[in-house]
C-alpha cells in the first residue's frame, strides 16, 4: 500500500487517495464508516486531475 | 463543472471479509455514500499496483482496499 | 543474480524526452526476481508514464511487453516487428539486456529505465547485498568461500586493515569485515594456518584491466556458413 501511494505521490496525483481498511465480514457498522471518511477525504482533495486534462 | 462533485471510489474487497462486511452492511439498511463501486477479490492480497494504478487511470477519484 | 533498481520517474521522463509512442520492455530473469523490471514493474510504470505525460499536458502512448530474457537474441527476435510503431523504446533490463536491444535493432533507440547496480543476492525479502564482482580469477577457495574483491571494501588479499573494528568495516557500520569473516571461518575448519601464507598481487588482467572480456568455446561453435 506504501508503494501504491508513493507511486502516486511520483505521478503527481497524490499518495492520500489509496486508503487500506481491515474489517472482519461482522464490521458493517465499521464498513460503512470507512466508506464515508474516504468520501469526504476524496472529496476535500478534489477530483482525480486526468478527469478533465 | 456544474453539479456537486461526488467522489467516485474504488473498493476493492476481500470475499472473506470486506465485501460480506459491505453485504451485511446493505441487510442491516446502513447508510453509505453512493460514489463506491465494489469490485470482490478472493483476498486483498490478489490486488496489484498496477490494478489500482489502472483504476485512477480510468477515472477513478480514490481506491480503497479492504480485507 | 544481477541486481538493479529503477531509475527515478523524473529521470525517466527526461530521457524519453520528446517521445510520444513508448514500449516498456520488461525482462523475466534477473531483475524480475529483484523486483525492479519485471512484468509488474513494466505495467506499474507504463501507467505511471500515461498518467504523468498526461498531467503536465503531453500525454505519450506507453504500452509494456516482457520478455524472458532480454540478453539473448532468441528471445528478443519476437520483437522485430512491434518495434517499428515506437518513438523510443524503455528497456526495464539490466545493462546487458538495453545493450542487446539496440544492437539487435539498430533502428530503434532503446532507453534504460534501470540503473544496473551490483551482482548480489536477497539477504532477507527486500535487502540485497553485493556478493561477486566478476574478477575472473575466482579465489574462493582461499578465503572459505567470502569473497574479500567484493566484500572488503579495500579489496584485501592478506588480512583485515587497521579500520576493522569487532568485525565492522570502517567504512561503515552496515557493512561487517570480510576478513573478520574469513577469519571466523578459519577457526571453524581448524585451517587458520592456510591463512599465514602470503598471497602475491592479484592479477587484474583477467578482470576489467585486460579491455572488455570474451569467451570463445570452439566446441559449442556452430559450423560456418558454407
Amino acid at each position: 500500500m506504501k508503494y501504491a501511494a508513493e507511486w502516486l505521490d511520483k505521478i503527481g496525483l497524490g499518495g492520500e487517495r489509496v486508503r487500506m481498511v481491515n474489517l472482519s465480514s461482522a464490521m458493517a457498522v465499521q464498513f460503512a464508516e470507512a466508506v464515508r471518511e474516504m468520501t469526504e477525504k476524496i472529496r476535500q482533495l478534489g477530483p482525480n486531475p486526468l478527469r478533465h486534462t | 463543472m456544474t453539479e456537486a462533485f461526488e467522489p467516485r471510489i474504488l473498493a476493492f474487497c476481500c470475499h472473506y471479509c470486506a465485501y460480506a462486511a459491505a453485504d451485511l452492511a446493505g441487510v442491516m439498511r446502513l447508510n453509505y455514500p453512493t460514489g463506491i463501486r465494489i469490485v470482490e477479490v478472493p483476498c486483498s492480497g490478489r490486488v496489484e499496483v498496477s490494478e489500482i494504478l489502472h483504476a485512477f487511470e480510468h477515472g477513478a477519484d480514490g481506491v480503497m482496499v479492504a480485507g | 543474480m544481477i541486481v538493479g533498481e529503477q531509475k527515478p520517474l523524473e529521470e525517466i521522463m527526461n530521457l524519453l524526452g520528446d517521445a510520444r509512442r513508448v514500449l516498456v520492455v520488461g525482462c523475466g530473469t534477473c531483475v524480475t526476481v529483484c523486483f525492479a523490471g519485471g512484468e509488474k514493474e513494466a505495467a506499474i510504470l507504463a501507467s505511471a508514464l500515461r498518467m504523468k505525460s498526461q498531467l503536465e499536458g503531453h500525454p505519450m502512448e506507453v504500452d509494456e511487453v516482457t520478455v524472458q530474457r532480454q540478453c539473448e537474441w532468441e528471445y528478443i527476435d519476437p520483437l522485430a516487428d512491434r518495434l517499428k510503431d515506437y518513438d523510443a523504446i524503455l528497456s526495464l533490463a539490466c545493462g546487458i539486456g538495453v545493450q542487446a536491444m539496440n544492437e539487435r535493432f539498430p533502428e530503434s533507440i532503446t532507453l534504460p529505465g534501470l540503473n544496473t547496480t551490483f551482482l548480489g543476492l536477497p539477504e532477507e525479502h527486500g535487502v540485497w547485498v553485493e556478493r561477486c564482482q566478476a574478477c575472473g580469477d575466482c579465489i574462493l577457495g582461499l578465503t572459505f568461500g567470502i569473497c574479500p574483491i567484493a566484500r572488503c571494501s579495500k579489496q584485501l588479499l592478506n588480512g583485515p586493515c587497521g579500520g576493522s573494528q569487532n568485525g565492522v568495516c570502517e567504512v561503515s557500520s552496515d557493512v561487517p569485515c570480510a576478513w573478520h569473516l574469513i577469519w571466523e571461518r578459519a577457526i571453524q575448519f581448524g585451517q587458520v594456518e592456510r591463512l599465514l601464507e602470503v598471497q602475491p598481487p592479484k592479477n587484474w588482467s583477467r578482470s576489467r584491466d585486460g579491455g572488455p572480456r570474451k569467451i570463445v568455446r570452439e566446441d559449442l561453435r556452430l559450423p560456418e556458413k558454407a
